[in-house]
């Protein structure tokens, strides 16, 4: 039994032994996983989450006893501490969309090298495929010659004797040149250059992104500010009309923040500092400031002209301060002028700025009448914007400007009221806050792509975009029907126009023939030469009867005749509407009563005198051919501007029949020519070599190819 | 009073008679403007009859190749060889023809499931073709041995492949499916493998002109940008509804167009993705393709609507639209690289050949008939506003469907603009905006 009690014994000293050892160590025995094969794949997984810096002191330290050493250990120190430890690089998605916005800066302007070749060759008049570029210099007959030569009658016999092996010429493949060691190091250095851009753009974003301040923020906002009203300067002076729709844009921006509720006391942060504007000045003075912007903004804009007289004259109240010291919109009141200086940035101070230029030009204008460069300017772009089209006037009226009361500046001298008319508005999208510039309105207009036709063509063509007339083949009886109606009947007209149109040449008058002044058609061509011709005529033929000249072919009576038929022509008939047998007997022998039959013939209405009727030989007629009025353009088709620049276009000739062969040829010219079974290669990077490519200087289109959007 | 005589013009027979039989005849012409005051008139006359001829003999259908068991799903263009052509079916068969003669030169089964897309290499000695069994192969283009008969290369892909395109000069071509990827002909994996959020693409096109340029269509509505050196994907544009098919202008190295299943073709400037600098409509259903001519000035599109229709590229709509009784949808078109015929494959099996312009004469033209011709052009042009000779050109005849569809989709754009009209009328102005036509169709700009 002890025995048995001793093992027992025994055994839970043992356990117990056991537990307090395995009490000793708690650590959890896992063996780092470790890496026995190479790849070049690092599982994060397999990563050790442990510092085993090697520190370098340590070892400096063992060194630093001997003499010898000392040299090393201060290298060491050295390097430990100008070592940097590198940054975490950008989260995946942020540093692939950096590097994607590189790469398309890269390609746009890479892209933009075809500008000048596209603007050619889409507003030359002809352009011939495939394009090449060979040089089209001929040799001379001469030396072309010397390259055949005769064989001699030795080479003759030889070659019978012993045959020339025929040697295949083998075709020679183009050498593919690897890169030189130049271009080699050329494109690293882009390489290296295009990592570069990227890293700092992420540098940048990575850095920006980490900064809290709130000031800071603030500051970047206004230096973006800042190069805006910069960037609107230039363009005011370079191109007064993109300055007018930025100046809209601006308008706008200002118009949205107005229209927002920020600047009031509602938001979150507003409702806090409420909380603490009761025990804290400063903050009382931040709550006001804010309302002061929430109230510049909503401020109603106010007529600058009228209030040039009264100079500083605030319009609105002002009111006295005996109020609650803790409404914030009363404590605005007191340091008002202080909150005004430090929102006086941006456009509000630009336009200020100006409206106090533009009091002083007043000034000076009155006192001596020199204008400046400046207003000139300022005319300048008033003409442009009144010029261009009456219709929109009034749209713009709505959206005065600065510069536009700027304009009518120098005008009020001569008529005040017309001035004090032109509403102006003060511009103001300004706040510590994001002003985003909505759109540029003028970018976004859909330009067409045909301005490019109208730009610079000299051979202005009429440009149809329009559908095509689309017919079913069961609708298109009926219309090919009336379309052969109608052609036949065109080509009649056609026959008939030059006869028509000119009413003044049938107006011959046989008795007096030499004494009327020929009418001429309204051609571009002088009067005064169709009077030489006469003269011409009156020295060749003098006093002659007409009727004597053409016996043979009766001229008055054929022209009289034809006056009868005109007037037959137009002369209202009686319409007979009896019928034979109806209410009486008919047939054969019967006459129909007479009584009867006038019941039934609907009377002609009166005729009406004709204007020609007692005027001798003339024909006048008296309606309008409706037939006519089909071939008639309606309106101006696009790339024209006017009817005068239309109707010289059609004016101009271009058959052989009417202008010398060469003209003719060189009119005809298709705009693209191409030649039968040669293929078209697509463009070659070779064509922006060429001279013509490169000296293409039409800015206006090429701007337009290349517009930023 | 005596009678009198009246002086009349004689002149030598010399100077207007033809000395042989062939020569031109001489006309002395006095082209004293005085003389001629009815040149507009009679000009306007000849245009008349220009445009009347012009329509007489618009007669644009050459031929048709017919020996496809299924459906043509694929074309691609010899880029040295007028005369030949090779095409896809639904089947998976290729076959290569002799246009010139009009005959298959050579057939043969080279995928299971459809063939996607074909493309030749820049010299035209091999073409390389994707199917659905994820296999990309190359072919020579010439049988000499019957050796030539298999496929020169053979890469596997892991995906399904959708479309391929060969770079301009360098031996390397894009495929697209899963993703895009970059392959070079001696390795067996993609050199690069282009990757930007999407689920799958289905076309993919190289620039020509700027050469490492490409693009390619998404099936999530977009079309992507990419470099295929660096960069890789550059920038991507969301549309409405997806592009089926993209063709960059062989002539403008930035500009390119894509047909869109909303029935509009849509040409872009790569610099400004934010709305495209052209919407081309016409067609009445899906746009399928889309194919540049080689001088860059014109392109055809295929639709879903049975019709071919070819555009301007600077014009909104279409020139000329084609069509037959019996051709069926449309599935791939092309222009071939002389500027004269356009290739359409459709649905039947059929791949027809038509002249570009409709009415132009084939074959050698004389000098004085192509300036005869070349004349009428011009009058053509010169009075293309009057409204007879615009009636005369402009007037088509489409099949009942087309013309049923076209007034379906006006009475439908025509509520749209209707309502739109009242909703502004009846709220605060402003709150409706005036969105431009060109900017509808574009929901944004990726970067």
């Amino acid at each position: 039994m002890e025995d048995i009690e001793d093992t027992d014994l025994v055994a839970l000293e043992h356990d117990r032994l056991i537990s307090a050892v395995s009490k000793l160590d708690k650590t959890q025995h896992i063996t780092e996983p470790t890496r026995n094969e190479p790849t070049n794949l690092n599982s994060e997984f397999n990563l050790i989450k442990r510092t085993n810096k090697l520190n370098i002191d340590n070892v400096a330290k063992v060194l630093e006893d001997t003499a010898h050493h000392v040299q090393i250990s201060k290298k060491l120190k050295k390097t430990q501490s100008g070592a940097k430890v590198l940054s975490k690089p950008l989260e995946k998605p942020q540093a692939e969309r950096i590097k994607r916005a590189t790469g398309y800066e890269e390609t746009k302007k890479k892209v933009g090298r075809w500008d000048p070749v596209v603007a050619r060759s889409r507003t030359v008049d002809y352009v011939t495929f495939p394009i090449k570029h060979v040089t089209a210099k001929l040799e001379p007959t001469s030396d072309f010659l010397t390259k055949f030569q005769l064989k001699s009658e030795l080479e003759k016999e030889l070659e019978e004797v012993d045959p020339q092996p025929m040697v295949e010429d083998e075709e020679e493949d183009e050498p593919i040149y690897p890169k030189s060691y130049e271009e080699m190091v050329e494109y690293r250095q882009h390489l290296a250059k295009m990592r570069a851009q990227q890293s700092y753009k992420a540098a940048k974003a990575k850095r920006q992104s980490k900064i809290k301040s709130k000031k800071f923020h603030r500051v970047l906002k206004k230096e973006k500010l800042k190069q805006e009203l910069k960037e609107f300067e230039e363009l005011q002076k370079k191109d007064p009309e993109e300055a007018l729709k930025k100046l809209e844009a601006i308008e706008k921006a200002r118009a949205l923040e107005r229209h927002t509720l920020r600047h009031k006391s509602t938001g979150k942060w507003a409702k806090n500092k409420l909380i603490r504007a009761k025990y804290d000045k400063e903050v009382r003075q931040q709550l006001a400031d804010q309302l002061a912007v929430g109230r510049s903004l909503t401020k109603k804009l106010q007529d600058n002209q009228s209030s040039d007289d009264e100079a500083d004259d605030e319009p609105t109240p002002t009111f006295t301060l005996s109020q609650d010291p803790f409404n914030p919109w009363m404590v605005q009141r007191s340091d008002k002028s202080n909150v005004n200086a430090e929102f006086d940035f941006g456009y509000k101070k630009f336009v200020q700025n100006k409206m106090n230029k533009q009091k002083e030009s007043d000034d000076s204008d009155s006192d001596d009448n020199d204008v400046s460069e400046k207003d000139v300017l300022n005319e300048k772009l008033f003409k442009k914007e009144k010029s261009p089209s009456p219709e929109p006037m009034e749209e713009k009226i709505t959206i005065p400007k600065a510069n536009k009361e700027k304009l009518a500046g120098p005008k009020s001298k001569k008529g005040k009221k017309a001035a004090a008319k032109t509403k102006a508005k003060k511009p103001l999208a300004t706040s510590n806050w994001d002003v985003e510039i909505v759109d540029d309105t003028d970018n976004n207009k859909p330009k067409d792509n045909l301005e490019y036709l109208k730009l610079k063509n000299q051979k202005t063509r009429a440009v149809i975009d329009e559908e095509l007339m689309e017919t079913s083949s069961k609708t298109a009886e009926g219309m090919a029907n009336k379309e052969k109606d109608e052609t036949i009947s065109e080509l009649v007209k056609a026959a008939q126009t030059p006869v028509q149109e000119p009413a003044a040449d049938s107006n011959i008058d046989p008795n007096r023939f030499i004494e009327v002044k020929p009418k001429y058609l309204n051609t571009a061509l002088s009067q005064v030469e169709n009077e030489y011709d006469q003269l011409d005529d009156d020295q060749v033929v003098p006093r002659v009867n007409i009727e004597e000249v053409f016996e043979e072919d009766d001229v008055v009576a054929s022209f009289r005749q034809e006056k009868e038929d005109e007037i037959n022509k137009d002369k209202p008939e009686d319409i007979n509407l009896t019928l034979p047998g109806w209410g009486a007997w008919g047939g054969k022998g019967v006459k129909p009563q007479k009584r009867k039959k006038n019941r039934f013939i609907l009377k002609a209405p009166p005729k009406m005198p004709r204007r020609d009727e007692n005027k001798g030989d003339i024909i006048i007629k008296e309606f309008k051919d409706p037939k006519l009025a089909v071939h008639k353009v309606k309106d101006v088709p696009f790339p024209f501007e006017s009817v005068k620049d239309y109707e010289a276009s059609i004016r101009a000739p271009l058959g052989n029949t009417f202008i010398p062969e060469k003209a003719h040829k060189k009119l005809i010219r298709p705009s693209v020519i191409t030649k039968a079974g040669k293929i078209i290669e697509p463009m070659d990077e070779e064509e922006l070599l060429v001279p013509k490519n490169r000296n293409f200087k039409n800015e206006s289109v090429i701007k337009l190819l290349g517009r930023k959007k | 009073m005596s009678k009198m005589k009246i002086k009349v013009i004689s002149r030598n027979p010399d100077d207007y008679l033809r000395a042989t039989k062939r020569d031109i005849h001489k006309l002395p012409r006095n082209y004293d403007p005085t003389l001629h005051p009815l040149e507009a008139p009679r000009e306007y006359v000849r245009a008349m009859n220009a445009v009347k001829l012009e329509r007489v003999f618009a007669k644009p259908f050459i031929g048709n190749l017919d020996g496809h068991r299924d459906g043509v799903s694929s074309l691609a263009k010899h880029p040295s060889r007028l005369a030949v052509l090779a095409s896809g079916a639904f089947d998976g068969e290729i076959r290569l023809w002799d246009l010139a003669v009009r005959k298959c030169t050579r057939n043969f089964v080279a995928h299971e499931g459809w063939v996607r897309a074909l493309c030749f290499t820049p010299k035209g000695d091999t073409f390389t073709s994707v199917g659905d069994d994820k296999t990309i192969k190359t072919w020579k283009s010439e049988v000499q041995s019957p050796d030539d008969e298999e496929p020169v290369n053979t890469l596997l892909s892991m995906s399904v492949v959708t479309g391929v395109t060969h770079h301009r000069s360098k031996p390397i071509f894009a495929t697209c499916g899963e993703h895009c990827q970059l392959w070079e002909n001696t390795r067996n994996e993609p050199v690069k493998v282009f990757k930007w959020g999407v689920d799958s693409l289905h076309h993919v096109s190289f620039n020509q002109v700027e050469q490492n340029l490409l693009a390619s269509c998404a099936s999530d509505r977009s079309v992507i940008l990419y470099d295929c050196r660096e960069s890789g994907p550059l920038r991507k544009v969301v549309m409405e509804l997806r592009s089926n098919a993209l063709s960059w202008n062989p002539m403008e190295a930035f500009i390119f167009t894509v047909a869109n299943e909303d029935y509009n073709l849509y040409t872009f400037d790569v610099r400004k993705l934010k709305q495209p600098i052209n919407v081309h409509m016409g067609h009445t259903s899906a746009v399928i393709d889309v194919d540049y001519a080689p001088t860059g000035r014109e392109f055809v599109a295929g639709s879903y609507d049975k019709t071919v229709r070819i555009f301007e590229s600077l014009k909104g709509n279409s020139r000329d639209v084609y069509h037959t009784k019996r051709m069926q949808r449309l599935t791939c078109v092309k222009w071939t690289l002389d500027n004269k015929y356009i290739l359409s494959g459709s649905d039947e099996m059929n791949i027809r050949m038509w002249k570009a312009r409709a009415s132009e004469k084939l074959g050698v033209l004389k000098p004085r008939e192509r300036t005869a011709l070349n004349y009428a052009d011009s009058l053509k042009e010169k009075f293309a506003n009057h409204p007879q000779v615009k009636r005369i050109a402009r007037h088509r005849h489409v099949p009942k469907h087309i013309l049923n569809a076209q007034n379906e989709i006006r009475t439908i754009k025509q509520k749209a603009k209707r309502k739109e009209g009242n909703r502004r009328a009846h709220s605060k102005p402003g709150a409706i905006p005036f969105v431009p036509e060109r900017q509808r169709h574009i929901v944004k700009e990726d970067e």
